[in-house]
């Protein structure tokens, strides 16, 4: 047995076909209630997605040196990425291989070795199998026992960045393929930092709300719903702004029609690997040279030119199929408990080389409006167990993506460009949603 | 004054003092919760209380200011988290003075359980579901009158550091 073991596909679920859960045509886009709450969708979900794409698994500040390791899941399946003692970020399933105890019962730690409490058989941080306990004695191994090589190797692992990624299906495509556009997000997001780097330092927020995880990957780039769940928010910046820790982030607009000049503004994108992508660069440069930042871009401008700069000093988010989100300052990940069960985890993060103060006001400006006594998130969340609610109505069969489709431009690579008061992101979502479930061809 | 007064005296007017602010919470008059907090008030609800704020992120962090505004958002707002409003009940026990309280401030700690529920059509998703908040507390009191006010109140969630639900309500 060695460390990837050939998949036999004896786990997978019989070949069906959902992929006409996804209505599309050239005016039409919609989507069938059952994509959101089937319990048989959520089963295929986790083999024909979870398991065959790149998912986000971890970030290598997590883990800054040899031995060092975080627990995390790909789909449902537990997995510990850990740094070995050669320095090589390996991404193992939590589960020992002799009869299925889970090995690290802590989040996060540094060990040489990583020893199962139920019969000691120990490992070392690559995953090598290097001791078997009691192995040689009477009603123990046999010489020739075909004993395996270690913890069972998630066969794909890649890094961007200081992403991590792996991937269960080992003949899957290169990770830079698959994040495509997406990396530019990633790019504009950490060339924030005067040196290109991000350290996850806070603790994470982390909320569960009672509904499917498609609705986060749908809502981190809505910016239709921020102009209605948010305009409570939007009424605290009126009248606060500044003075209780937005740190420059939001800009307010007396009217709805102002606040959506603000908001409908830039590009999005429907991705052909399932991103949603949504660009806002900062439209007049010299607003980079005023407020907190002021200093810091001046900086930044030795190294880019004034469009790259508004680029970055702008603002844009992603949803990076299938659970990475990028937003503010800040690292998401959902992960999926059940058809109507999502657990939601956030990790503001801090930008290298930027002033502590700078870094501090991004986590003040976050405390403001995420995490689960927010003045936003909570409402995303409490409106995606409304949603799981509505949909319990299953006598309307159909939910309506086709905001703004007749202004969808396909681009060169096959994404879709869109306009940002559009469903460009979340149609991108659907469609890669639809190939991925047509079923396994046997 | 509380100089003169014994620990007892001291221990029964802030354990009193603490139920008459529950009560405000549980019958939610607001304003006359947020009336109790000094001018230069800390409310605190961390994740991990052992880092500072420079570095993380804290569920709630809010100085005087900001808790001014946290009222206005659940008094002057309507919005998806509270609509329908939640309903609290609080049960105070294990209130002990902090024996390091300087002449200053009282430094209350207690254990406080929290009922929380959604009120609004219970059959819903979301609504309905009575959800214990088991916290530990600590509170620093200022003498004012023959009161006291609330210059920090700190809140430990028994599960901070791990996934929450909703709590845009008052603790
Ligand atoms: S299950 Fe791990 S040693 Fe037996
Ligand atoms: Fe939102």
């Amino acid at each position: 047995m060695t460390f990837v073991e050939t998949h036999t596909g004896r786990n997978d679920l019989p070949t069906r076909d959902f992929s006409w859960m996804v209505d599309a045509s050239a005016k039409r886009f919609r989507i069938h209630t059952q994509a959101y709450v089937g319990e048989d969708v959520y089963k295929a979900e986790l083999e024909r997605i979870f398991e065959r794409t790149w998912t986000y698994v971890a970030h290598e500040s997590e883990i800054p040196t040899p031995n060092e390791y975080v627990t995390s899941y790909i789909g449902d399946q537990p997995v510990i990425a850990v740094r070995d003692r050669e320095g090589v970020v390996r991404v193992l399933i939590n589960r020992c291989v002799h009869r299925g105890a889970a090995l690290c019962r802590e989040a996060k730690g540094k060990t040489r070795a990583f020893i199962c409490p139920y019969h000691g058989w120990s490992y070392d941080t690559s995953g090598k199998l290097v001791g078997i306990t009691d192995r040689n004695i009477a009603g123990g191994y046999d010489e020739d026992f075909d004993a395996p090589e270690g913890l069972y190797r998630v066969p794909k692992v890649d890094i961007y960045r200081g992403f991590i990624f792996a991937n269960l299906d080992p003949d899957a495509g290169p990770l830079l393929d698959h994040l495509g556009r997406a990396r530019d997000i990633i790019d504009l997001k950490l060339n924030m930092s005067p040196v290109g780097e991000i350290r996850l330092v806070s603790k994470p927020y982390s909320v569960r709300y009672k509904g499917n995880w498609k609705f986060q990957a749908e809502n981190i780039v809505d910016q239709y719903h921020f102009l209605f769940v948010h305009s409570p928010f939007s009424k605290l910046q009126t009248k606060y702004g500044e003075s209780t820790g937005d740190f420059g982030v939001h800009k307010a607009g007396k009217s709805h029609a102002e606040r959506r000049n603000t908001r409908y503004h830039g590009d999005t994108y429907g991705c052909s690997q399932g991103h949603g992508l949504a660009f806002q660069p900062e439209s007049d440069p010299e607003n980079l040279k005023q407020g907190h930042f002021a200093e810091h871009f001046a900086r930044l401008s030795e190294k880019y030119d004034e469009e790259m700069l508004c680029r970055i000093g702008g603002k844009c988010a992603a949803a990076i199929f299938p659970n990475l989100g990028m937003i503010h300052h800040q690292i998401r990940t959902w992960r999926p408990l059940g058809p109507d069960l999502t657990e939601v985890t956030v990790y503001p993060y801090e930008l290298v080389g930027l002033d502590d103060e700078l870094n501090a006001g991004m986590l003040r400006s976050q405390e403001r409006f995420y995490g689960p006594s927010g003045y936003g998130m909570p409402d995303d969340v409490d409106i995606f167990s409304q949603n799981t609610e509505g949909l319990r109505g299953r006598a309307v069969e159909w939910l309506i993506l086709e905001r703004g489709i007749g202004s969808d431009v396909e681009t060169e690579n096959g994404d879709f460009r869109g306009l940002p008061a559009s469903e460009a992101c979340q149609r991108g979502l659907w469609r890669k949603w639809a190939s991925a479930m047509k079923g396994i061809e046997q | 004054m509380m100089a003169t007064m014994s620990l007892s005296d001291v221990t029964a007017a802030a354990s009193a003092f603490l139920f008459q602010e529950a009560k405000l919470l549980d019958d939610a008059r607001i304003r006359d919760w947020h009336a109790l907090y000094t001018d230069d008030c800390h409310y605190w609800v961390p994740i991990d209380e052992t880092r500072p704020a420079t570095e993380c992120a804290a569920i709630i962090n809010d100085n005087a200011l900001a808790l001014e505004e946290r009222i206005y958002h659940l008094l002057e707002t309507t919005f998806a988290a509270q609509t329908p409003k939640s309903r609290t009940l609080h049960f105070i026990t294990n209130v002990f003075i902090d024996p390091a309280s300087g002449d200053g401030a009282t430094v209350v700690h207690s254990n406080q359980l929290i009922f929380e529920l959604r009120t609004g059509d219970y059959r819903q998703v979301g609504l309905g579901e009575l959800r214990p908040i088991p916290t530990s507390m600590t509170h620093e009191l200022v003498r004012a009158g023959d009161s006291f006010k609330i210059r920090s109140k700190t809140i430990r969630i028994i599960d901070r550091d791990m996934p929450q639900s909703n709590l845009t309500f008052l603790l």
